[in-house]
């Protein structure tokens, strides 16, 4: 029997955040066929679930037939490293299903995407669309294909992503997912936009965009960089570092960035030249073509 | 979906109709919402006496008058709990998008049982192959509860699902049943293509705590989410394969032409993100309803309904006429997105828009503005003074409350210092006590040795009273006598 593993990275989210997305996530009929279960990781400072609510939710979650299991990592992992460590930790899966706690998904999740994965023989990896601020980016609507996946909620084939190693832990937040999704295109597989489906992602707007706190605003500043040098396009760069450059007297995020990129840049693993080809950048140095914005 | 209006509107004529719906006083209720009133009763005898107004004049400000509880000072009711009634109608073709909307309802940070979702199905049930409705409004109310067994049980327990035996046209009926239906003092409607952002309900329920009061009508910014696939024809012409279409979305609608699938938002702008503006309102109908939360005293102490004549324009139509009765909050904050789909009508359907925009628009234009003209402003006067009362006593409120709280640390001040005082005082008691116990022995010492100091001079008066009485003292009496006489000489 195959199997599918939701995995799950908790960092100090509040109780009711925690159950709200466990309990959405309960009332998902298993997918037929597949061995189902939610591994849950914790990356905060003190254990957000007792011994008593681990076994609460076990017994819970194998009542609907899932397996279940919590670990605490007692340290900051990052997404991609919590992530690997995780899978790579565990018996493996031939179906990962990666979703972001803060998010919301509805009854049809776990069907809708393992359906879209069986009628698609050549799928690396798909993704859900995202409620109510999609993620920026093209798709064809009669093939579904797209250049790249979002990891609030991605279901990756299991052997893609052994193949790859998993996340690139160079990256500690952001962009890791749009990493892998070119590596794992240039394996040859495709990525599809599952548009039947749909998480809730909370995400705050004023009339500026996007409401950002400290921590996302320097992770992001991070990750844009990695991501360009990693595929060899420093070039696209330049007007960043500039504007981090010109920033960074009156603003501490963008200082604190740069510092740490002093220190990070000579650790960036190079992609290979199919993995270059894979990927995709926009004219304005974005990672893909935009379809909206605020 | 909404639908955007390929026409650009046109002004009203100046003479236009004035014999438009409009929301009338039942005559039973009429006398109660002018009883006490106060100072809208001075407000409404100085409109008389000043502008001698005309009979619709008179009806529009026996509308506006507060009842007895809007009254500044006056108490109000204790809050219905819920606060806020969700009123969603829907059809069950429409059940992909209403899955997103109740979703983005469980979705927010509110406690359970400050808010209800009334949901109501406006059609009959899914057609049949013949495409006609396959039993009836039974079907589809039972096929609609079987449908809402999916969600979590957090979001059932807030749902009530209304059992409308005979839906009227159109989804008027339906939202003037939704409306009666409501047990929250706030109601929003929803159409299954909103969606409530993050944090909508908590922001919603702290400005009903801050303006409810007054009645105000909460009015907040939207998103505008333009869907990705609106030219369907392009699309249908691209499918190579109806097959695999099949296999791929077996369980849901799926894409294709006409259909209400949501397919991804293509292009989210921050579109209706203006502050209230009657007069704006007034000649243009400005976005969707779902950004206005309105007091359910609306439905509930008037007869203001949707009128089904205007069809689409029903909303808007409803809007006016409420805004016209109770002042317009704007809390500045994205509250709601509304999925938009552009469609092309054809000429006659697009004729028939355009008739139905002016005759609504004439209907309104009619009715004299809130903030307009001498009446608005002696009542949007009232308002601000209700409003200014309100926050007086919010002030007074924190004012007390720091004044308690300074009073309580004071007192605990106060207490430590007492307690301290106590325990000094029981200290220096102890230590008095054994001073006065050593006194008390000291004392008894010294009494001791008076009684026996006394005893000795006792026997020293004795010895000495034997001594006189001695006869050696006699024979000596001479001899003292002589030494005392030598004394008295030298």
């Amino acid at each position: 029997m195959s199997s599918l593993t939701v995995q799950s990275l908790l960092y100090e989210h509040k109780p009711p955040i925690i159950s709200r997305f466990l309990d959405s996530l309960m009332v998902n009929p298993l997918p037929p066929g597949l061995q189902t279960r939610l591994d849950l990781g914790d990356c905060s400072a003190e254990p957000l679930l007792n011994s008593g609510q681990v076994a609460e939710w076990t017994t819970r979650f194998e009542r609907q037939g899932f397996g279940f299991s919590y670990t605490f990592f007692g340290e900051n992992l990052g997404f991609g490293r919590g992530h690997n460590r995780l899978f790579f930790g565990g018996a493996g899966a031939d179906r990962l299903l990666v979703l972001n706690p803060d998010a919301v998904v509805p009854f049809h999740l776990l069907a809708r995407l393992n359906r879209q994965a069986e009628v698609r023989p050549d799928w690396g990896i798909i993704e859900a669309r995202q409620i109510p601020f999609e993620n920026a980016k093209h798709f064809d609507p009669i093939t579904l294909e797209t250049t790249q996946a979002i990891g609030a909620c991605a279901l990756y084939e299991g052997s893609a992503f052994r193949q790859c190693a998993g996340y690139d832990e160079t990256f500690f937040l952001y962009s890791e997912d749009v990493d892998l999704s070119w590596r794992i295109r240039a394996l040859g597989r495709k990525i599809y936009f599952a548009v039947d489906t749909f998480i809730y992602h909370s995400k705050r707007v004023n009339e500026r965009g996007f409401e950002m706190s400290e921590a996302e605003q320097y992770y992001s500043l991070l990750a844009w960089l990695i991501l360009r040098v990693k595929y060899g396009r420093p070039d696209l760069n330049l007007a960043r570092l500039k504007w981090m450059r010109d920033s960074a007297p009156t603003d501490p995020v963008c200082a604190r960035a740069l510092q740490e990129w002093e220190t990070l840049k000579p650790k960036v693993k190079l992609a290979t030249a199919p993995q270059r080809a894979a990927a995709y950048f926009n004219e304005t140095g974005g990672s893909s073509p935009r379809r909206w914005q605020l | 979906m909404s639908r955007e209006p390929s026409f650009v509107p046109q002004q009203p004529a100046d003479n236009a109709d004035l014999s438009g719906p409009s929301a009338a006083v039942r005559p039973d209720q009429s006398a109660g919402l002018l009883q006490g009133a106060t100072l809208a009763g001075q407000v409404f005898g100085w409109l008389t006496a000043t502008l001698n107004p005309s009979a619709q004049v008179e009806r529009f400000v026996r509308l506006l008058t507060p009842t007895a509880s809007q009254q500044p000072g006056a108490a109000r009711p204790t809050s219905p709990d819920p606060v806020i009634s969700l009123l969603l109608s829907t059809t069950l073709q429409h059940r992909e998008l209403l899955t997103e909307c109740l979703y983005s309802v469980y979705v927010q940070d509110c406690p359970s049982g400050k808010y209800e979702i009334v949901l109501a199905s406006t059609s009959a049930s899914t057609p049949d192959a013949q495409g006609e409705p396959a039993g009836g409004e039974a079907k589809a109310f039972l096929e609609l509860k079987a449908f809402l067994k999916n969600f979590p049980a957090d979001l059932q327990n807030n749902l009530r699902l209304l059992d409308l035996a005979s839906p009227g046209p159109g989804r008027a009926d339906t939202r003037n049943r939704l409306m009666e239906a409501a047990q929250g003092q706030y109601m929003v409607f929803l159409d299954e293509d909103d969606l409530l952002l993050d944090g909508a309900l908590p922001i919603l329920l702290d400005g009903i705590a801050r303006y409810g009061q007054t009645d105000a009508i909460l009015h907040s910014f939207a998103v505008r989410r333009e869907l990705a696939v609106s030219d369907w024809a392009s699309v249908a012409a691209r499918t190579t394969d109806p097959a695999r279409l099949q296999a791929e979305f077996s369980d849901s609608p799926g894409p294709g032409p006409g259909s209400t699938f949501p397919y991804a938002a293509a292009n989210i702008r921050l579109e209706w993100a203006r502050p209230f503006d009657p007069l704006r309102q007034q000649y243009q109908n400005e976005g969707p309803l779902c950004r206005y939360a309105l007091p359910r005293r609306l439905v509930s102490d008037t007869t203001l309904r949707y009128e089904g004549a205007f069809e689409q324009y029903a909303e808007w139509d409803f809007l006016l006429r409420a805004t016209r009765l109770c002042q317009v909050v704007t809390l500045p904050h994205f509250l709601t997105a509304r999925n938009v789909r552009t469609e092309v009508l054809d000429p006659a359907e697009a004729e028939r828009e355009q008739t139905l925009y002016e005759k609504c628009l004439a209907a309104n234009a009619a009715r004299p503005l809130l903030l307009e003209g001498r009446a608005g402003m002696a009542l949007a006067d009232l308002y601000r003074a209700q409003e200014a009362e309100a926050n007086r006593k919010i002030e007074a409120e924190a004012l007390h409350q720091a004044q308690r709280e300074e009073l309580n640390a004071r007192i605990a001040a106060q207490g430590s210092e007492l307690a301290r005082l106590r325990r000094q005082a029981v200290e220096e008691s102890e230590t008095l006590d054994y001073r006065l116990e050593a006194l008390r022995r000291e004392s008894q010492a010294h009494k001791q040795q008076a009684l026996e100091a006394g005893a000795y001079a006792l026997r020293l008066e004795q010895t000495l009273a034997a001594i006189h009485q001695s006869l050696g003292w006699k024979l000596t009496a001479p001899l003292r006598r002589l030494l005392a006489r030598r004394g008295k000489a030298t």
